[in-house]
């Protein structure tokens, strides 16, 4: 009995082997669906912040370049700026990486305070399938 | 004009530095720009707001917060980008290095928007405008400011100008679910949006029903008939609490209508009530007894020195009423023919012009269920007509109003009333009664019952209160509801005379719900709903 469930199984492995293994298709997607700010104005309570939606500014999509004004507000103060929290909405497969100008990578996803007072962050997002599209954000502070 | 050409390294020694966007500045913009920079392909893309787009043909380029060894030339230039391929070279050095960019500039897609939006006068916030419940929004008026300046604003296929007061345009918004899609169009670049309407305020006065003294589309109420036959001027006033109205008449019977259901009458049990006073007259009013419940007040009245005013209270529709309130006047006044309360019976005020002067009226304080013995005599500084009353608004304003003068707004200070404004005859007939104040729906309210065509014809009314302070609002009154006492109430004229020119109104909220009674004798009483 064992010897002829062995000869089957010898008979049978080049069958099996043959069968083409089937991956889901790898996203492209690099788009950034959402980019807030939160400033945090109030130094006297850590908790009070202001969300801001810094794609409503200039956005140009498809080359990745966002421009964001800070609105005139008596919050948003020079000291304020100086504590913003940023978050990014990406595709749930892709990957955010900080660089610099030139494109070195300087770590994965926004974290801890940013100083956004007339100031450019450079990211990239990288998408399942390897796609990368550059993002340069620029926050500008007239008051 | 999106033209990026490739970069030429001129120099085989590679530079250092990594020019950034923040090192790139355009100058004489109105509005914000993007600059983006790829030092691989040494290029240099400026993307200014389609507002700017003129700004390309002679376009201020400045270089800045380079470092002292970094170099560009030029590093300020004025150039023409608006031509189609435009590209202008810069060359930066640093030491022995050199690298040349292209820089090409381009204006972005015109993002067509409302700057503004106004509806019959309104902002629109987030795409919302709040009217008034009155407004036809069938015909809105709808003016705005669109950017940029040459987009063109549709309905549908219709070309939308912007309302002025020489052309204005009238626009349906009555779907106020689904609203208006504006579709905004500038250099053939499309955007929609919608714009809804909610109302505040009123958006329906419901009848719940009515009683007429001459019924003429409504069918004759046998107990009506009876107890108020045309032409009959005994029954001079009315007042309602949570449950019932309350009819008093001159031959000292008092009655008792459901609210919700006319047919439910009841003449109350008068005990041991003794009016005394003048022509059998008397005046009621319901006041909240402080514990969730009502008491019903009635006096006599009295017109001479040392005569004895009186006031009886019931607790209930079924009870019996007990005298509290035996007064005697100290001069030759008269009182008893309105009676208006203000708070409640635990603690409040009850009012009581005096006819004869008709500049004066007495005030009781109520306290814990008892009726001061004594009476402040406020006097005002003007007339105010005979069997009048005067109206609480706050705790220094008060309207008054009756027969024989025009209603007045005065500030009370003590026992000194002092007329703000007589209300303008132009908005307020005389006489006015049953002056009540109320907000619905973030709208306030004045509603009263008016006489008119010689004390013939009565009417609630409900007008709105606009401006800042009460005596703005009523210089310039709002849009004012109107519903005949009388049947026909399509037209309202009863032509039946009520000699005395009384009437009054009453409102209550119940179980959330905003209730008006009105009445005029000679006309008929009508209970309203407020939607």
């Amino acid at each position: 009995m064992k010897k002829w469930i062995l000869t089957a199984m010898i008979l049978l492995a080049p069958a099996v082997s043959c069968q083409k293994l089937q991956f889901p298709t790898r996203s492209d997607d690099t788009s950034l669906n959402g980019l807030k700010c939160f400033v945090y104005y109030d130094a006297e309570q850590p908790s009070v912040r202001q969300e801001l939606n810094l794609l409503t500014g200039t956005f140009n999509r498809e080359r990745g370049l966002i421009s964001y004004v800070f609105p005139t507000d008596e919050r948003f103060t020079q000291e304020a700026l100086q504590r913003c929290r940023i978050e990014a909405t990406i595709p749930p497969t892709a990957v955010l990486e900080l660089t610099d100008a030139g494109g070195t990578a300087l770590g994965h996803g926004f974290e801890g305070f940013y100083d956004l007072r007339n100031k450019t962050l450079y990211f990239r997002i990288t998408a399942a399938d390897g796609t990368v599209k550059s993002y340069q954000l620029t926050c500008k502070y007239t008051q | 004009m999106l033209l990026t050409l490739a970069a030429c390294e001129k120099d085989a020694a590679k530079l250092a530095y990594v020019l950034t966007n923040e090192n790139v500045k355009v100058n004489n913009l109105s509005q914000d720009y993007l600059v983006q920079v790829d030092n691989g392909a040494r290029t240099i893309y400026i993307e200014v707001d389609y507002l700017d787009k003129a700004e390309l043909a002679a376009l201020q380029v400045e270089f800045v917060g380079l470092p002292d060894d970094v170099t560009a030339n030029p590093a300020s230039s004025t150039f023409n980008y608006a031509a189609e391929g435009a590209s202008q070279k810069v060359e930066l050095t640093q030491g022995k290095a050199k690298a040349e960019y292209v820089i090409t500039a381009a204006a972005a897609a015109p993002q067509p928007h409302f700057v503004s939006i106004k509806l019959n006068g309104v902002d629109v916030a987030s795409g919302i405008a709040k009217l008034k419940g009155s407004a036809d929004l069938t015909k809105v008026s709808v003016s705005f400011v669109v950017s940029p300046a040459n987009t063109v604003v549709k309905v549908g296929d219709e070309v939308i100008e912007s309302a002025s007061e020489e052309a204005p345009n009238a626009i349906d918004f009555s779907d106020k679910l689904n609203g208006v899609k504006f579709t905004l169009v500038c250099d053939e670049v499309k955007a929609e949006e919608t714009v809804k309407v909610v109302t505040t305020g009123i958006n329906k006065v419901n009848r719940l029903w009515g009683r007429y003294v001459k019924p003429v589309t409504a069918d004759a109420d046998a107990w009506w008939s009876a107890v108020i036959p045309a032409s009959d001027q005994n029954m001079r006033t009315m007042t309602m609490d949570d449950k019932y109205i309350y009819l008093a008449k001159t031959n000292k019977t008092l009655f008792a209508v459901s609210i919700t259901d006319p047919s439910n009458t009841k003449a109350m049990d008068m005990g041991e009530y003794a009016a005394g006073g003048v022509f059998g007259s008397c005046a009621l009013a319901s006041m909240e007894n402080g514990n969730g419940g009502y008491v019903t007040l009635l006096s006599n009245m009295v017109n001479s020195t040392a005569s004895e005013f009186v006031i009886w209270k019931w607790d209930s529709v079924d009870g019996t009423p007990t005298k509290v309130l035996s007064y005697h006047l100290p001069e030759a006044a008269r009182i008893g023919d309105q009676m208006s309360v203000e708070g409640t019976w635990k603690n409040g005020k009850i009012w009581f012009h005096d006819f004869t002067s008709q500049q004066a009226a007495y005030v009781f304080t109520v306290t814990d269920g008892v009726i001061s013995t004594t009476a402040t005599k406020v006097s005002y500084d003007a007339k105010q007509g005979n069997w009048s009353a005067i109206y609480k608004y706050d705790d220094t304003q008060y309207i008054g109003g009756g027969p024989g003068a025009k209603s007045r707004l005065f500030t009370v200070d003590g026992a000194t009333a002092t007329t703000q404004l007589e209300l303008p005859g132009a908005y307020f007939a005389n006489p006015l009664h049953g002056i009540r104040f109320f907000t619905f729906n973030e709208q306030e309210y004045m509603s009263y019952v008016v006489l008119r065509n010689s004390y013939q014809d009565g009417q609630l009314r409900i007008t709105e209160l606009n401006g800042e302070t009460l005596k703005a609002s009523l210089e310039t009154p709002g849009a004012t509801w109107m519903f005949g006492l009388g049947d026909p109430v399509e037209n309202d004229i009863t032509a039946e005379k009520n000699g005395n020119g009384l009437g009054n109104s009453i409102l209550r909220t119940i179980d959330g719900k905003i209730y008006i009674s009105a009445y005029v004798p000679g006309a008929g009483l009508a209970v309203f709903t407020i939607e």
